[in-house]
């Protein structure tokens, strides 16, 4: 089952008259529970690719469905709510909002998403407790760790159970021990709810426990592997 | 010149920031440049149509002449004396006088007036009052016994030219004398106190009526440049020895002087209120413009670059903008004067009040004066660069590797946490935001809701001293003189003449009883007349009153320095005001003489005691009016049983412009009419008129700035956020609910400058409760009628709470510019931002 479809994608960014081809025409199928990591050099189009998947950008040409809505036809607040309700995101760094605490920013997504009082409440204190932040639920982000910042990002993302969720490089600013028990609590989480993940990195230990690794090169993919199991 | 260059790019770069600032700067010296040309164009005028019109530069008199007045101090009319003062290569021009006081009679009314004997053929170079003639001509050669007065005076004694008017006074001997002259023409200076009590009568004419022959009061004279007054009447002092006082015309007219002093004041505060705003606004601007750069100037040190030269371009940065705001605002705020120092700002609608200024007429003609505009330029020109030392050291600070790492990290202040319950909506949770943003920053927060604070509170400040002002002129008035209605006979008001009059008072009395909210009524007769002490004459509202009676009303009787207030039964008991006493030289219990005009043309007179001083501490009241009894009044006038008007007293002042309605339709069918204090004292009304839109214009740009620091405020604060945005924005926050966001943050600061603003202003106030001594401008206040040297200030919920309202509203709907810069965003760059 098909989550992500793109369909000849392209796109191109104008700046100052000069227009940049970030993605050249990508085909590609995500299905439900993937764990996919986009890899590839700086600037070959993983972050303009992973937006695109997020609905936070409509391609220049090309088709997206993401859970069977096309996506260029959605206006922006239509988009806007896909993300609410379908997608959630991590970023590389800075992906929490600064004057909340651990809670309060995990639980800003079930505001929006008008969840009653408590039922809010215990999800959000059931998922910090899953991504291990039992006790820090009401610390700020500048009281918190990197990695327990990128915890918080990840309980977030994942806490209404959206169809997919979206990581742009969440490892590229942590230490190598804390960026694989990020991983491997993304990956536990995977398996455990069958939550779709997508991860665009760099770091050979985030390919090494991605399923299926996509390349790209220059805006194009240079090649597609499932690993089995 | 590396760094120009840099410095340039750097503004370039952030062309939004830079404009904000801009603006601040350049509206806010190109407000100041208008209000000080306004202010400056205002007390020009006075200055020159007071000396041109009437004064001249300077005056010589015998020593003692200008505190006395007596006629006794004269000077022989020689022309050595003059040709002496015209050798000095300073004066251009030098014309004789005699001033004094008479009684002006016309057909049918009397009024005090100011005589000024001129020489027809010298006088026109040293002053223009000739120039102002409308109808008629001015005086010639060899003219005997004509006159040219104002046109407000002829409209108030019924003169026209060609008709005779004879002049009453007391010659040099303390003889009463008279003399009849043929009205020749009427001018029209524009100036009230000119137009309604100055006559100009031949130089020989004048010596004859005061026996002065061979004799004048003074030299008066023109001067090449009327800055320089003061010391050309030095020179001259020396030049023509001894026996002489020789005065600039700050000397001549000191009331005049004050005003202007008081003008200034008022016009240094709105400088400061200004400045202070626009300084907030421009060191926000700075401060955030740095630390957005800190990443920057982290690759700046690692390269090499030495903190000199980072300070350098920091203050060079500031500097540029600086020097564009002040060119910015002074072609701006030049232009927009000097459009209307040709055209004028037209204010005939306060024409009276305006007019109540010597020398004012009701347009104002805005002046650029060079002094002013570099004193604000310069002013301004430093508060812009002023703040940018400060970051400029904390940037030369900086380790190069923190500062590439990032932002300089707020860890300096603690994270307070309020409340660990969660929001339960997104409107709660927008608000708590809004409140944590704003602590986030709490220096900027500070600045800028102390700027909106300290506008506000110097706002109200002012807007209590003047209410003080206005209570107090309408209470002294009302209390004293006025009172609240009064009843009178139509057209009495513009007359105050014998021939008007009520004629059975019992009646209206009787029918007042039974009027719910009033406490007492008084008749009276009023009229213009003069009063001479042995020595001296001076012009006096002679009020006719029954003791018993007006103290119900009024309350003069409580405010006797000497002697007492009017028996019930006295035979002609006289009281005066304390400066009128002065000026007469009277004791308690001397006589003095009343003249006034009769119903029908004649002179009666009468003399009276003095039995009491009173005091108010308005130059007016304490100088103009006399009481008497009533019967004594209806005797010297020859209306016995009649009335000029019927003062009422009510149980609160506020009722009087609804009780004068309900009177005058009580009154139907008579000729009389109820007439309110406002409609008593209709130039104080104006006077207040004008505060009032003196106060919009102060108003309006302390709005202006305090929108633009709000803007300013919001807009770096959304910028700096550029990326929280962008999350929030990719998590599916609406755009709708980050304007929200902002706008919340917006009513907080505002709120808290608002609350704060009105704390300070009322605590402002508080401490003048006891009133502000303003006895250094004594002859300026005073001279307003009501007014004493002490004001009060009064804070008036009624006349605040709307320019509050407006304040806070301003300050919010200055937020959505920032609020749709910030919904705007599209998410992708604004993640890509860091
Ligand atoms: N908003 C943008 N405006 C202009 N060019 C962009 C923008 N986003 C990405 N690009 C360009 O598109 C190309 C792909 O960028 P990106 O997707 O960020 O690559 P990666 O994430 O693989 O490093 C790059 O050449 C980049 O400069
Ligand atoms: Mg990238």
């Amino acid at each position: 089952m098909s989550i992500v479809r793109l369909e000849q994608v392209i796109k191109e960014y104008h700046q100052d008259s000069i227009s940049v081809q970030a993605l050249r025409g990508i085909d590609m199928t995500i299905d439900k529970g993937e764990f996919m990591a986009l890899i590839g050099p700086s600037g070959s189009g993983k972050t303009t690719l992973l937006n695109l998947v997020g609905g936070l950008d409509i391609p220049s040409s090309g088709k997206i469905w993401i859970a069977d809505k096309e996506i260029g036809k959605l206006n922006k607040r239509e988009l806007s709510m896909l993300r609410l309700w379908k997608v959630g995101f991590v970023f590389q760094e800075y992906n929490l909002i600064p004057v909340l605490s651990a809670l309060e920013n995990v639980e800003y997504i079930m505001l929006l998403q008008k969840i009653p009082d408590q039922e809010r409440r215990q999800r959000s204190m059931a998922v910090l407790a899953e991504v291990g932040l039992q006790g820090l639920e009401h610390r700020r982000p500048q009281e918190l760790s990197g990695g327990q910042q990128q915890r918080v990002a990840v309980a977030r993302a994942i806490v209404s159970e959206p169809a997919i969720v979206l990581a742009d490089e969440p490892t590229a600013n942590l230490d190598s021990s804390t960026g694989a028990a990020l991983l491997d609590l993304m990956r536990n989480l995977n398996e455990r709810h069958q939550i779709t993940f997508i991860f665009s990195t760099h770091d050979p230990m985030v390919m090494e426990r991605a399923k299926r690794l996509v390349q790209l090169k220059d805006g194009k993919i240079v090649s597609d592997n499932k690993k089995s199991g | 010149m590396k760094l120009l260059k840099l410095a340039y790019r750097n503004l370039w770069r952030n062309k939004r920031r830079s404009s904000i600032m801009l603006a601040a700067i350049s509206v806010g010296l190109a407000a100041l440049i208008f209000v000080w040309g306004f202010i400056d164009g205002m007390n020009e005028q006075t200055i020159e149509n007071s000396t041109t019109y009437l004064t001249g530069h300077i005056k010589i008199h015998k020593t003692g002449f200008h505190n006395d007045k007596a006629l006794y101090l004269t000077l022989p009319q020689n022309s050595v004396l003059q040709r002496r003062l015209l050798k000095n290569s300073h004066v251009i021009a030098v014309t004789p006088r005699i001033e004094d006081q008479a009684m002006l009679s016309g057909a049918d009314e009397a009024r005090g007036v100011k005589v000024v004997g001129v020489d027809p053929q010298l006088e026109p170079e040293v002053t223009t009052i000739a120039k102002a003639i409308t109808n008629g001509r001015y005086l010639q050669a060899n003219d005997t016994n004509t006159i040219v007065i104002g046109d407000k005076l002829a409209e108030r004694t019924g003169l026209k030219t060609g008709d005779k008017a004879v002049l009453v006074t007391q010659a040099r001997d303390g003889s009463l004398a008279a003399d009849r002259f043929k009205v020749v023409g009427l001018f029209d200076s524009g100036i009230d106190i000119i137009d309604a009590s100055h006559v100009f009568i031949p130089l020989p004419a004048a010596q004859e009526l005061y026996s002065l022959w061979g004799q004048i009061t003074a030299w008066v004279l023109r001067i090449d440049n009327r800055q320089h007054a003061g010391d050309i009447a030095q020179q001259l002092k020396t030049e023509i020895g001894s026996g002489f006082e020789v005065l600039g015309w700050k000397q001549l007219l000191p009331e005049m002087v004050q005003m202007i002093r008081f003008h200034e004041i008022i016009s240094y505060i709105v400088v400061f209120i200004v400045i202070v705003i626009v300084a907030v606004g421009v060191t926000n601007t700075i401060l955030m413009a740095v630390k957005e750069r800190t990443h920057e100037f982290g690759i700046m040190l690692a390269l090499g670059t030495s903190q000199n030269q980072i300070i350098q371009l920091v203050l060079l940065e500031s500097f540029i903008l600086g020097i564009i705001g002040l060119l910015a605002g002074n072609l701006i705020g030049l232009s927009i004067t000097h459009y209307f120092s040709s055209a004028g700002i037209d204010l005939t609608q306060y024409t009276q009040a305006m007019e109540t200024m010597p020398g004012l007429t009701g347009n104002v003609y805005p002046l650029i004066r060079l002094d002013h505009v570099l004193l604000v330029s310069i002013a301004t020109f430093t508060i812009s660069v002023l703040p940018a030392l400060y970051p400029a050291w904390q940037v030369s600070r900086l380790q190069p590797v923190e500062a590439i790492h990032g932002v300089v990290k707020s860890t300096t202040h603690k994270v307070w946490h309020w409340t660990k319950k969660s929001a339960s909506s997104t409107q709660l949770l927008f608000w708590r935001i809004a409140f944590r943003n704003i602590w986030r920053n709490p220096w900027r927060s500070a600045l800028t809701s102390g700027a909106t604070a300290f506008g506000l509170a110097a706002f109200l400040f002012l807007y209590a001293f003047t209410d003080g002002f206005f209570e107090q002129m309408i209470d002294n008035s009302t209390d004293f003189l006025t009172a609240h209605v009064q009843i009178e006979p139509q057209g009495y008001r513009d007359e105050l003449s014998p021939s008007l009059y009520i004629s059975q008072p019992e009646n209206i009395l009787s029918k007042l009883q039974q009027y719910p909210s009033m406490v007492a009524a008084a008749p009276r007769i009023q009229v213009e007349s003069m009063i001479s002490s042995p020595t001296k004459t001076e012009p006096l509202i002679l009020t006719g009153v029954k003791p018993d009676m007006e103290t119900q009303v009024t309350r003069l009787h409580n405010v006797i320095i000497k002697g007492e207030y009017l028996k019930a039964n006295n035979k002609s008991d006289i009281v005066l005001g304390k400066k009128l006493v002065e000026k007469l030289d009277l004791r308690i219990s001397e006589k003095v003489v009343v003249t006034t005009q009769l119903a029908d043309g004649s002179l009666g007179s009468a003399a009276y005691r003095l039995v009491g001083v009173y005091q108010t501490n308005n130059e007016i009241f304490d100088r103009a009016y006399g009481f008497i009894g009533l019967q004594q009044a209806q005797s010297l006038l020859a209306m016995p049983n009649r009335i000029s008007t019927i003062a009422i007293r009510l149980q609160k002042r506020d009722l009087s412009q609804s009780t004068a309605i309900n009177l005058d339709k009580i009154l139907a069918g008579s000729q009389y009419k109820a007439k309110s204090w406002q409609q008593i004292m209709p130039v104080l009304v104006q006077m207040i008129d004008v505060t009032r839109l003196m106060f919009f214009v102060v108003l309006a740009i302390v709005f202006v700035v305090v929108a633009m620091g709000v803007t300013n405020t919001l807009f770096m604060s959304v910028m700096e956020r550029t990326r929280e945005f962008g999350v929030m924005l990719a998590m599916g926050t609406e755009p709708r609910l980050i304007v929200r966001m902002v706008v919340y943050e917006s009513i907080v600061l505002g709120l808290i400058g608002i609350v704060l603003g009105i704390i300070m202003g009322w605590l402002l106030v508080l401490y003048y409760s006891d009133g502000m001594d303003l006895s250094g401008f004594s002859g300026a206040t005073s001279t307003i009628p009501g007014l004493t040297d002490i004001i009060y200030p009064v804070l008036i919920i009624d006349n605040i709470w709307l320019p509050t309202l407006i304040l806070f509203i301003t300050g919010v709907v200055a937020a959505f510019y920032p609020a749709l810069r910030g919904a705007r965003l599209s998410p992708v760059v604004a993640i890509r931002h860091v």
